[in-house]
């Protein structure tokens, strides 16, 4: 497999802190990449970075060959933290939307996930719990077939069971050929899905390889072996 | 791509300004009535509502502007708005487009409103259509028209550019008090230049007995003349009324856009 990302000497600062200090990465495609590290290690900025969001930064940053630009946002699915669409768009309206711009999204496919979980085509984002809204935007994202997802914290302020049907979203309908990239803190939740680990901490990468290689060369878990590397 | 930005930038807007309109027109509408009844205080209560509906009609509209700008690009709608598949060159005209769209239509409904106020005041009509259409006038109100629509040009560029440049890095922290900053010294700069454009430029309409030509005299040529002749009844007639603030609004408006094109591609951050 040849590689999806490369990033090279990746420098970002905020005032004069810097979030992400020359950082070098290489990720293959099809693989399912767990970014993890902990509050301000750079995650999302990087996130930000490859979607396009973050224009003033130092550094190669590569997706498919490219610098990021239109052909770059049109072969990456991305899901912020926040809730993009705003209180008075209905589920269908998004749906509508991401049809219109997204060559890859499949609109039929973002219908029934929306049925099976029990979302209204007509329902307004604002009569919509979190976990709704979480669940509506993943729907969106993962309806395209993108070459490469970047899933930011997608399983934050969902209870458990909205959380396994998060994964399940994720499992079922992202392709064999494309590559996840998937910061989240709930590690112990999500480990079994990683097939690569990017460690990230003090915007610096601490560890990049497959996660079973981590678990074998460290004796624990990638839950445990992070609580021991961040401990305070 | 263009045109499917265009339409939910359109869309956004939709949400707000045609209620304000359908109640202008509800109050007109009152108004006839109220008129045919000879009711005259609600005659007068709705003359004055058309008035300052005319009025904020066009304010909402620039605010819409701004705030479409704003919130689109940089708040949470940002997110989506600037992870699609299309430049930034495309998404900063689909909201000029809009922008225009919706100031065009709010100019033609506070012109409305104005007529439907001198309409409900029985006022006389004649006078006015002859003081714009009459007189060999006509080239200089189609010119104020003109104008106006290139210095709007002028004014999204310096609103555009003042909201990207308080986005960069330096300025992201209190974005919204630094975008004012920058708005009011790119529209002071920008006011310069077109009063230097206006005087300078040998561009202009000289206004004349028979009516409105064109001419290359300077404006600036024309008010020392007047002044030096220093009779106050030849203030307007054979006074050159300079279009080269026009140009400087064009070449401006379009220098602020690219300039804002270029900070969102290179320079900017989504908080």
């Amino acid at each position: 497999m040849s590689a999806i990302l490369e990033v090279n000497g990746l420098c970002k600062r905020y005032d004069r802190q810097p979030v992400l200090d020359h950082l070098t990465l290489s990720v293959q495609a099809g693989r399912i990449v767990g970014v993890v590290g902990p509050n301000g290690c750079g995650k999302t900025t990087l996130f930000k970075i490859l979607a396009g969001l973050i224009g003033d930064y130092d550094g190669q940053v590569s997706i498919d060959g490219h610098q990021p630009d239109v052909y770059t946002k049109s072969i990456v699915a991305y899901l912020p933290e926040k809730t993009y669409l705003g209180d008075g768009v209905k589920a269908g309206e998004a749906i509508r939307m991401f049809a219109d711009f997204y060559a890859d999204f499949d609109a039929a496919k973002a219908r029934e996930l929306l049925g099976r979980f029990h979302l209204e085509e007509g329902q307004k984002l604002k009569s919509m719990s979190k976990g709704m809204q979480e669940k509506l935007q993943l729907i969106l994202v993962m309806s395209r077939a993108a070459k490469l997802y970047i899933l930011d914290e997608p399983l934050s302020g969902v209870d458990p069971a909205a959380r396994d049907s998060i994964l399940n979203i994720i499992l079922k309908n992202y392709s064999e050929n494309s590559t996840v990239l998937l910061s989240t803190h709930l590690i112990y939740d999500v480990e079994r899905i990683f097939d690569d680990i990017l460690l990230m901490g003090y915007g610096r990468l601490l560890a990049c390889e497959s996660a079973d290689a981590l678990r074998e060369r460290t004796g624990q878990s990638l839950d445990q072996y992070f609580r021991e590397v961040f401990k305070c | 791509m263009l045109g499917k930005l265009l339409k939910y930038e359109a869309k956004a807007g939709a949400k707000l300004l045609p209620a304000v309109f359908v109640g202008m027109a509800g109050a007109f509408l009152i108004g006839m009535l109220a008129k045919a009844l000879k009711i005259v205080q609600v005659q007068a209560t709705i003359s004055v509502l058309l008035v300052l509906g005319a009025a904020a009609v066009v304010v909402l509209a620039l605010v819409l502007a701004v705030l479409r700008y704003h919130k689109g690009l940089f708040g949470a709608e940002g997110y989506l708005a600037q992870t699609l598949p299309v430049s930034k060159g495309q998404l900063i005209l689909s909201k000029l487009i809009a922008a225009y769209l919706w100031i065009a239509v709010s100019v033609l409904a506070a012109v409305l409103a104005a007529a439907g106020v001198l309409y409900l005041n029985d006022a006389d009509l004649a006078p006015l259509a002859d003081a714009l259409f009459g007189q060999g006038m006509t080239p200089l109100v189609i010119c104020g028209v003109v104008l106006f629509f290139i210095q709007l040009l002028a004014f999204f560029g310096e609103l555009y550019f003042a909201v990207t440049l308080a986005n960069t890095r330096a300025f992201l922290r209190n974005n919204v008090a630094f975008a004012f900053v920058f708005y009011l010294v790119a529209n002071f700069a920008v006011g310069l230049l077109e009063l230097a454009g206006m005087l300078l430029i040998p561009a202009g309409l000289r206004i004349g007995e028979a009516g409105v030509s064109f001419t290359t005299d300077l404006m600036l040529g024309s008010l020392v003349e007047l002044s030096a002749a220093n009779t106050s009844g030849a203030l307007i007639s054979g006074m050159t009324i300079g279009l080269g603030s026009g140009l400087v609004d064009l070449a401006a408006g379009i220098g602020l856009l690219l300039a804002a094109r270029w900070l969102l591609m290179h320079k900017t951050s989504v908080k």
